[in-house]
């Protein structure tokens, strides 16, 4: 019966085909779904028209939920979920094994820790979040088991992070927000009077996280990924935006300088530009360390009144945004907070025309 | 005229009779088409509810699973996600199970799985019988939309997805199914009736706590398990919080367009979400039995709550303190589910320390 088995080719009916090796030398045909994953395999046999098939997991009684079917010679199996990678399989035809075989991991790709925001290696003392940015889409468990902070002694820290559930993972699941814990950072609060804040001015930390931290796939990470920094002085500042044109010839770009690195998640998206009251869209792209952000317009601008608006909410560093600061010590006379900067609408703004593809504030 | 209503109670008590046992009058039979399994309960005759945030609906499913077993066989299986993943062609680490419950007349446990590519499906099984995938694509079903869930693109202040509990935990009770969960309104968090079979418009109350574990008064958080049961002579939904608030709201109260404001009795410790709740007899006395996710199985004896007169209205200070009524921890930690297999045994789901996740029934001397 094994002998029936031939080498087949990709089906049609699926996204993508390719091959694997089955029992001994025997190929077959699997296809795949957009996200590289086995939906089904296909054979070429000469087995009977009518017969049950029975799918196994190697070394399990429990049978395998599939549809099988027969087009012309083709015998094609359909789990109801992709098949399980690295996995061998065995199918059986009227009570007899007709093929063993493994999908392998056609999905595996290259996945790593792309970068961790903010980008720069001195940070400050209240330091607020931290960004993990991936390619390939993290596994909705929990990630902190495999995140660590570790001081220059080489001791993990515990404690450190606010451990959210469900966790702080973007839309696409390509980036991770890490919380240090607030009750440790903000001044006065109990956890921050009994184990005082998690970063100490002067000394290095390692950011770890650990390879064990899986994509959605149940893939490891190629290797551990570490972030080195050294922390400074705590940042009790707002950021106080400011307009810069830069003017060349008619071909200028707009930029916002926030007098200090951003919070990179905070900030993206939350300047926007308005021409004659209508919404553009602009695009504010950052420098390195996330201070400036800048919209570019290489065909030059047409004339008319501009508006930047830039989101009360916009962070630095420290969680300090546009109307309060993250931490203040609220009994102190004369407020360290600009609260003239609470503007009704949500956002502040700044105005500007151009004339004759020249910029006038 | 008292006459008068008492023929016609006369009259109309077998019609009543028989109204309130046609569950099925509405059942229609196809594919309910079910986008997610967020939370699951049994109804009467075998059916079972399930909760879809996803599409904000309730389905009402004819199990057609009637048979009363000879006899209740203790339940020991092991390797239940292994089981399932098995039964899939996939592995332990792409599904998540979302709930259990098992069926009071058959005594099988249903459970609702979700796999990684957003398919649902649910499973059922029994003591000495295989693992059985219930297939949802030809049964009997009825299915209600809930007016007014948490939208779709709505999200908490971390930026969480909040969809996922429009639905977070369901009971069916004294011929109504009772749901809670977060609502598109400002005060977020909900309790809704719902009249069973599916005819009158939902019901809906807002509600109101304090937390302790937060020192603040709060409207936006879901319950995330809750039970029902009388208080001192009075009905009550019994809430569980996150974090991990014990709440009482008298269910007279929960009328539509009503905003109530429960009572904290408890505060069971921070870092911690309730799963599942239960009331159970153990001898004369009541126990409200608690699974959590960050604790062991907490009890409760109800005398302790009837007798709780005051509320919590200050914060707990000590992280993972905790305040109010006196409850124990079982020696049952690490359990993800929890379900009632009969009036004096208990159906665990537990996460044992060799990673195996155990299905065992407890009885009445266990709590």
């Amino acid at each position: 019966m094994k002998q029936a088995i031939t080498l087949c080719f990709a089906i049609s009916l699926f996204l993508l085909s390719g091959e694997a090796r089955g029992q001994g030398t025997i190929p077959y045909a699997f296809s795949l779904d957009h996200w590289n994953q086995v939906i089904g395999i296909s054979l070429e046999t000469r087995l009977p028209a009518e017969g049950k098939t029975k799918l196994y997991k190697r070394g399990s009684k429990i049978e395998v939920l599939h549809k099988s079917y027969r087009i012309g010679e083709k015998l094609f199996i359909k789990p109801l979920v992709p098949f399980a990678t690295n996995t061998d399989f065995e199918l059986y035809f009227h009570g007899k094994e007709i093929l063993t075989f493994n999908v392998g991991n056609p999905s595996k790709r290259n996945y790593n820790i792309s970068h961790i925001e903010p980008r720069l290696d001195t940070l400050p003392a209240n330091q607020l979040k931290f960004e993990i940015f991936s390619h390939e889409v993290f596994a909705e468990s929990s990630p902190y088991p495999y995140i660590h902070l570790v001081d220059q002694e080489g001791d993990s820290l515990k404690g450190t992070f606010l451990e959210l559930s469900p966790p702080l993972f973007n839309e696409d699941l390509k980036s991770l927000t890490l919380w240090m814990d607030p009750g440790r950072i903000k001044r006065g609060l109990g956890l921050n009077l009994k184990f005082d804040t998690p970063l100490e001015e002067g000394k290095q930390y390692e950011l770890r996280i650990s390879k064990s931290l899986r994509n959605k796939y149940g893939e490891e990470l190629e290797e551990d990924y570490v972030k080195k920094f050294y922390v400074a002085a705590p940042d009790r500042t707002q950021p106080v935006p400011k307009l810069i044109y830069k003017r060349k010839s008619k071909l200028s770009s707009i930029t916002v300088d926030f007098g200090e690195p951003m919070a990179f998640l905070s900030v993206r998206n939350r300047i926007s530009l308005y021409k004659d009251g209508k919404y553009m869209d602009s695009g504010f792209r950052p420098d390195s360390v996330r201070r400036t952000w800048t919209c570019r317009n290489s065909e030059g601008w047409e004339d008319g009144n501009y508006e930047v608006r830039i989101s009360m909410e916009v962070e630095d560093l420290a969680g300090n945004n546009l109307s309060r600061l993250f931490d203040e010590d609220l009994k102190k006379p004369g407020k360290d907070s600009q609260n003239e900067n609470i503007y009704a609408e949500g956002y502040k703004s700044f105005n500007l025309s151009i004339k004759n593809g020249r910029f006038k504030p | 005229m008292q006459k008068l209503s008492a023929v016609l109670l006369f009259l109309l008590l077998p019609l009543m009779i028989m109204a309130k046992g046609d569950w099925k009058k509405n059942f229609v039979k196809g594919s309910p088409e079910i986008a997610s399994m967020n939370a699951i309960a049994f109804g009467p005759e075998g059916i079972l509810f399930v909760g879809d945030s996803k599409k904000a609906t309730i389905h009402a499913i004819d199990t057609e699973d009637l048979k009363v077993p000879e006899e209740l066989k203790q339940v020991s299986i092991s390797g239940v996600d292994r089981m399932i993943a098995d039964k899939l062609g996939s592995e332990v680490g792409k599904i998540t199970i979302q709930d259990m419950a098992v069926n009071p007349i058959s005594k099988k446990i249903y459970i609702a799985v979700h796999h990684e590519n957003g398919k649902p499906f649910l499973f059922r099984l029994s003591s000495g019988e295989d693992l059985e995938w219930v297939a949802l694509d030809n049964v009997s079903f009825t299915q209600k939309e809930i007016k007014s869930a948490v939208g779709k693109e709505e999200k908490d202040r971390r930026g969480r997805e909040l969809r996922k509990w429009a639905i977070s935990d369901l009971a069916f009770a004294d011929g109504q199914l009772m749901l809670t969960g977060l609502s598109n309104s400002e005060f977020k968090s909900t309790f809704r009736k719902l009249a069973f079979p599916f005819s009158a418009p939902q019901n809906d109350a807002s509600l109101e706590i304090y937390h302790a574990a937060h020192g603040r008064y709060e409207t936006y958080a879901p319950i995330k398990a809750f039970t029902t049961a009388k208080v001192n002579g009075k009905n009550h939904l019994i809430a569980g919080y996150t974090c991990t608030p014990l709440v009482l709201f008298p269910v007279e109260q929960l009328a539509d367009g009503k905003h109530v404001k429960g009572r904290t009795i408890a505060e069971m410790g921070s870092w911690n979400t309730p799963v599942d709740m239960l009331v159970m007899k153990k001898g004369d006395e009541s126990v409200l039995l608690i699974a959590n996710t960050n604790r062991a199985v907490m009890k409760v004896k109800f005398s302790d709550i009837e007798s709780f007169e005051g509320e919590l209205t200050k914060p707990v200070e000590e992280r993972y303190g905790t305040e109010g009524v006196h409850f124990v921890n079982t020696p049952w930690v690490n359990v993800l589910h929890m379900a009632k297999l009969s009036d004096d045994q208990i159906l665990l789901m537990k996460r044992e320390a060799n990673g195996e996740l155990n299905l065992m029934s407890r009885g009445s001397r266990w709590f």
